[in-house]
């Protein structure tokens, strides 16, 4: 439910409650005014009857219906009584409440009893009237609301929905700090002025972080070329197989962390959005470059390595990144080959397809693109490769995809907008 | 040959400079920038080791005004970087190569090597050892005047091992020499040992000395008596 709906809805139940409570309360004022004036303006005519009658007979009062009555009376004693009497009207025909004042008066030593009618204001017309009334107001204050409503959610919300939508798209990894719209109320100014300061911090922090771990990577180069520098000395010094095969551990652990330093600032570029270059990259071209590469390599291991079709397929993006992506799903495919086994590519117009064979099963399809997760026992793998395909395909819209089709692994990139 | 170390970190460029020397290089240390501007306007050198992150600014900077000054001075850019904006970066300022960190030594001093043949005698030049004589412009490569057919990866393990002579050199040093980067992809180094045996038994036949040599759990050696 919508706030100002919220709200007013409970204006509204509360006025159409007051409106419906005031018919009543307006019914009896306005009946006790009515009886109050009746009842003074019946006194009145009495006066008046009682003078004329010092002056003239009671027969020269003659009145409509017979609304007053004077008749002489024993009665001595002087009275005045008002009572509310239904009386039939031929010309309505039908029931028509009256006032009544009943009173004894004396003229000249002679006592009459005199009745004056008056019609009233029907009781169901006066509340229907009354509720009329009410029902058309309700019906007003409603419209009104509904047109202050829509007018309040069209301007005066619109930059707090703005806002929402701002916020619902702001990424931090994306650079771009949300401008908000300016407004003329006070809490959404408010609102914005935190949020502004709430994002400039989170963009400072994440900034701050990936700075640190750009410079950790950095920094942590130079004391593993002391290393590795000093273990080359150390290997020329009279040293034993045993000594020697230590040494290179160490150099093989050196190696190790000279990739993972260079991938986790590559990971940490791509987040950071430090490729903003893009060319229109013909992916075929990457391709047999890259097939070109591992040629040795792929001898040496005694792998087949078939291309399938190769079409067409030119992508807008950084031409290093592509590179990147084609080479680590190869490698992937490579380093999960058994020697004598079969890596496939093939590319259609939309698709770059690398598969192995495998005498393994199928890997964990949500787990493999996560941030090192190893799925091979090989422990030269990082699980970072994969992990970096998957960053440069996100950041272009690519789809990064794994199957497990008759013992071979399928990786494929459907590229957004290829042509 | 004389050879410029630009590298603030004294006990990286301690090592370079030990095993330079072993390799008959007269080396010189710059720590700064402005060191090593200072040295390079007083002396010429055959190669110079460009460390890109330097104390008083970009090795970049430095490499930039040595080759509007028009210097000849072979440049290996050395960089603790990503690779690929540095490699970019020096590569199309002037370089002749480039490093990153961490290294191997022998790789380093097979760089240096590679670049001073090319600065000095504009590529062609012959590489010799007793009787081995090789032709690094058209990579062929003679024994006793006997043509040797080596592959693509046999010629560069040759040139590898000799300018690296009498040294120790290990399995995963060889294979980065021939593989790059790449090489962790592959379980084993078992593959080199193919290339050594091939090597060996090509430069048997053709009648040479038996120099390379197995060193036990450690890798392989050029042994040159």
């Amino acid at each position: 439910m919508k706030l100002i709906h919220y709200i007013s809805t409970r204006y509204s139940l509360y006025t159409i409650l007051l409106a419906i409570l005031s018919v009543p309360l307006f019914y009896l004022l306005v009946q006790r005014i009515m009886m109050y004036n009746l009842d003074e303006s019946l006194g009145y005519q009495k006066n008046w009857i009682q003078k004329k009658l010092e002056t003239g007979p009671p027969e020269d009062f003659t009145s409509y219906n017979n609304s007053v009555i004077i008749v002489p009376t024993k009665d001595t004693v002087v009275r005045d009584s008002f009572y509310n009497k239904d009386i039939f009207i031929p010309d309505d025909d039908e029931m028509v409440k009256h006032r009544v004042l009943e009173s004894v008066i004396g003229v000249n030593g002679v006592y009459y009893s005199l009745q004056i009618q008056k019609s009233m204001l029907e009781d169901m017309d006066l509340v229907q009237s009354i509720s009329a009334l009410q029902f058309v107001f309700i019906l007003f204050l409603l419209a009104g609301l509904f047109l202050i409503n829509r007018n309040l959610s069209r301007n005066i919300l619109r930059p707090f929905q703005d806002t929402l939508r701002k916020l619902a798209d702001y990424r931090v990894d994306k650079h771009q700090t949300p401008q908000f719209e300016r407004t003329a109320i006070q809490e959404f100014g408010e609102l914005n002025r935190s949020l502004d300061a709430l994002l400039l911090r989170n963009a400072t922090l994440y900034k701050a972080q990936k700075e640190f771990t750009e410079n950790a990577a950095h920094e942590t180069q130079t004391p593993l070329a002391i290393i590795q520098s000093k273990l080359d000395l150390l290997l020329q010094t009279r040293v034993n197989g045993e000594q020697a095969g230590l040494i290179e551990e160490l150099t093989i652990s050196i190696r190790k962390l000279q990739k993972l330093n260079r991938t986790l600032l590559l990971l940490t570029k791509i987040e950071n959005n430090q490729f903003p270059e893009t060319e229109s990259i013909d992916i075929k071209t990457v391709v047999m470059h890259t097939a070109d590469q591992f040629a040795d390599m792929v001898t040496e291991k005694q792998i087949q390595l078939e291309t399938g079709p190769m079409e067409t397929c030119r992508v807008e993006a950084n031409g290093p990144l592509i590179d990147i992506l084609v080479s680590n799903l190869f490698s992937n495919a490579f380093r999960h080959s058994t020697s004598g086994g079969t890596i496939r590519m093939s590319l259609t117009q939309h698709t770059f397809t690398v598969s192995n064979t495998t005498s393994g099963s199928a890997l964990n399809g949500e787990q493999i693109f996560q941030r090192f997760q190893k799925q091979s026992m090989d422990s030269r793998s990082m699980g970072l490769g994969l992990e970096i395909c998957k960053q440069i395909c996100e950041l272009y819209g690519h789809q990064l995809q794994y199957r497990f089709l008759e013992q071979q692994h399928y990786f494929s990139v459907s590229f957004l907008s290829a042509s | 040959m004389n050879i410029l170390i630009v590298e603030d970190e004294p006990a990286l460029s301690k090592s370079i400079v030990t095993y330079l020397k072993q390799e008959g290089y007269a080396c010189a240390v710059a720590v700064t920038a402005s060191d090593a501007l200072a040295k390079t306007e007083v002396f010429d050198y055959d190669c110079i080791l460009l460390d890109i992150m330097l104390p008083d600014g970009s090795g970049l900077d430095l490499l930039r005004t040595l080759r509007r000054d028009k210097r000849m001075d072979g440049i290996i850019v050395v960089s603790a970087r990503d690779a690929l904006d540095d490699k970019i970066a020096g590569l199309q300022l002037g370089a002749d190569d480039y490093l990153a960190k961490p290294f191997y030594l022998p790789e380093l001093s097979a760089r240096v090597a590679s670049v001073i043949r090319r600065r000095k005698f504009e590529g062609s030049n012959e590489l010799e050892l007793n009787e081995i004589k090789i032709d690094t412009a058209s990579r062929m490569v003679r024994v006793h005047n006997n043509v040797v057919d080596l592959t693509k990866k046999e010629f560069d393990l040759l040139i590898y091992f000799i300018v690296n002579k009498n040294r120790v050199l290990s399995k995963t040093a060889i294979a980065e020499h021939l593989s790059g980067s790449d090489a962790d992809l592959f379980e084993n180094f078992d593959f080199i040992y193919a290339h050594i045996k091939n090597l060996k038994k090509k430069l048997a036949a053709a009648g040479a000395d038996d120099y390379l040599k197995s060193v036990y759990g450690m890798g392989y050696k050029f042994e040159v008596l």
